[in-house]
C-alpha cells in the first residue's frame, strides 16, 4: 500500500528552501570574534618540529591555508584536522622532503585514444567527461592513466604556454569516483604553496611553484605511482562524482576562469 | 578568505537551516550558528583525527540551538517563518499560485510546529536541513534507529495535522 509521501516530503523540502533567514553573516562575525580573541596558549603536548629525522612527510598544506589566520591561534592539531576536513573529494594535499628526480620530465598518459573513443568509455563507466569549453576541442585524448581516468591534452598557444618543454599547454585529468578508495595525493616541495580557492561553487585547491610528484590510487585503491608527471600549476576540484586536474602554466585566477567553463564535450 | 572561514561557508547554509528549525522564528538562529562556529573553533585541536566534519559542526549548532530554545522557548510558542515567492529573473508564479503556495507553506508549516519536538527534530533535520540518517543520527546524538522511528512517527502525526491532500503543483490526488 503506497503511501502519498512524496507530497508531504516535498512540500517540506520547499519549506527548508524558504526558511527566512535572517539576513546577517554568522560566519564573518564569528572570525571576527576568533581574531578578536587573546592566542589561547597551546597545549598540545608534543608540538610540530620541522627537521626530525624519520617521518620526513609532513602535512603542511593546513599551515599554507592558515596563513591568513596566523599560525599561532592554532595548535597544530587543528590545522592538521582543517586540512583534512578540507579534502575535496579523494584528493589530499601533503608535503613531502623529496620528489623523484624524474618528477616533471616526462608524461605517461595512458592508451592514445580518439576523443570520441574516450567519451564513449567514460559513459560505458557511468560518467560524462567534461571538459573547459573555453580552452576549445582538446588535441588528444588518453586513457587508462591512473586507472579509469581520462586524460585531455591541448597544444600550447599564445594565452597557454607550453609547460616545461613537454610540448602540451594544458592537460586535463578526469578521474570518476571520489570514494574512499580512490584517488590521489599531491607531494610536494617546500617551494610549492598551496591555497584553498573556489571554482564556481566547488571548493578547489590551487597548487603553485616547483614540479611535485603525483601519487594516485585508483578505484581500487591500488597506489599508481605517476612519479613522472607534470610540472605545470596545478587546480584541483571535484564537480558530481568526478575530480578534475587541470595542469598549466597559467596563473591562478585564468586557470580558474578557464576551470569554470567546465561542460560535458558534445 | 581564510581556510576556517572557508570550511564554514561550504555548511553555512545546512547549519543556518538547522539552527532556525530547532529555534524557531521566536529564537535567535543567528547567534546560535555564530556561537557553534566559535565553540567549534577551540573545539578543532581536541578533534579525533578521522571523523567527519559537517556531522560533528552541526551537532555544536544543533546543542546551540537548543540551548536557546530551552531558555526562550517555555515563553514563546514554536513559528517558522518563510521567504515570500519572489520572482528572481525567471517566471513569476501567478498572483493565485503564490497565495497558494504561501497559504500551503503556513500550513505545512503550522503541522510541523504541531509536533513534539523530539519529532519536530528528527524531521526538520532530515527534510528541512536535507541530512540523511546517519547525519541525523551523528547530529542530534541519537541512535539510528531512533532517528527512523521518530522520523517515520512524525510524518505519520504531519499527515494527520495536515487537510487530505496537499497541493504541490497539481499532482496531490492520490
Amino acid at each position: 500500500m503506497p503511501e502519498p509521501r512524496d507530497d508531504l516530503v516535498l512540500a517540506l523540502d520547499e519549506l527548508g528552501e524558504r526558511l527566512d533567514i535572517s539576513p546577517g553573516d554568522p560566519v564573518a562575525a564569528a572570525i571576527a570574534r576568533i581574531r578578536a580573541t587573546p592566542t589561547p596558549r597551546r597545549t598540545d603536548s608534543a608540538p610540530w618540529r620541522p627537521g626530525r629525522r624519520g617521518r620526513r612527510v609532513l602535512v603542511a598544506a593546513a599551515a599554507v591555508l592558515l596563513v591568513g589566520l596566523g599560525a599561532t591561534l592554532v595548535a597544530p592539531a587543528s590545522r592538521h584536522a582543517v586540512a583534512r576536513w578540507l579534502g575535496i573529494g579523494s584528493v589530499t594535499v601533503t608535503y613531502a622532503e623529496d620528489v623523484p628526480a624524474a618528477a616533471g620530465r616526462t608524461y605517461d598518459l595512458g592508451a592514445p585514444v580518439s576523443l570520441t573513443e574516450a567519451e564513449a568509455r567514460a559513459a560505458a563507466a557511468g560518467w560524462s567527461l567534461a571538459a573547459p569549453a573555453a580552452a576549445g576541442d582538446p588535441a588528444r585524448a588518453f586513457v587508462g592513466r591512473p586507472a579509469g581516468a581520462v586524460n585531455l591534452v591541448w597544444a600550447p598557444m599564445a594565452e597557454r604556454p607550453e609547460m616545461a618543454d613537454s610540448g602540451i599547454g594544458l592537460l586535463l585529468t578526469a578521474m570518476p569516483g571520489t570514494t574512499d578508495a580512490g584517488g590521489m595525493s599531491k607531494q610536494a616541495t617546500g617551494g610549492t604553496t598551496v591555497q584553498l580557492v573556489r571554482v564556481g561553487d566547488h571548493a578547489a585547491y590551487w597548487i603553485e611553484g616547483e614540479p611535485h610528484e603525483v601519487v594516485m590510487t585508483d578505484r581500487n585503491g591500488d597506489v599508481v605511482h605517476e612519479s613522472a608527471r607534470l610540472a605545470g600549476n596545478t587546480l584541483v576540484w571535484t564537480e558530481g562524482d568526478v575530480t578534475y586536474r587541470l595542469e598549466s602554466a597559467l596563473d591562478r585566477d585564468e586557470a580558474i576562469e578557464l576551470a569554470s567553463t567546465l561542460r560535458p564535450l558534445a | 578568505m581564510d581556510a576556517y572561514a572557508s570550511l564554514l561557508r561550504m555548511h553555512e547554509g545546512p547549519a543556518r537551516r538547522l539552527a532556525q528549525v530547532v529555534c524557531g522564528s521566536g529564537g535567535d538562529a543567528d547567534e546560535a550558528v555564530q556561537d557553534a562556529f566559535v565553540k567549534a573553533w577551540y573545539g578543532l585541536a581536541g578533534f579525533r583525527d578521522g571523523a567527519a566534519f559537517r556531522p560533528w559542526l552541526l551537532r555544536i549548532v544543533a546543542n546551540e540551538a537548543r540551548n536557546r530554545r530551552r531558555s526562550a522557548g517555555r515563553r514563546a510558542g514554536y513559528e517558522l517563518r518563510f521567504a515570500e515567492d519572489r520572482a528572481s529573473g525567471g517566471a513569476a508564479p501567478s498572483p493565485e499560485a503564490a497565495v497558494l503556495a504561501a497559504d500551503r507553506r503556513r500550513t505545512v508549516g503550522a503541522a510541523l510546529a504541531g509536533l513534539p519536538a523530539p519529532q519536530r527534530d528528527v524531521v526538520a533535520c532530515r527534510y528541512l536541513v536535507g541530512l540523511d540518517e546517519a547525519e541525523t543520527a551523528a547530529v542530534l546524538g541519537l541512535p539510528r534507529g531512533t532517528v527512523k522511528s521518530r522520523a517515520a512517527r512524525g510524518l505519520a502525526r504531519l499527515r494527520d495535522l495536515l487537510p487530505a491532500r496537499i497541493e504541490i503543483g497539481g499532482t496531490g490526488d492520490a
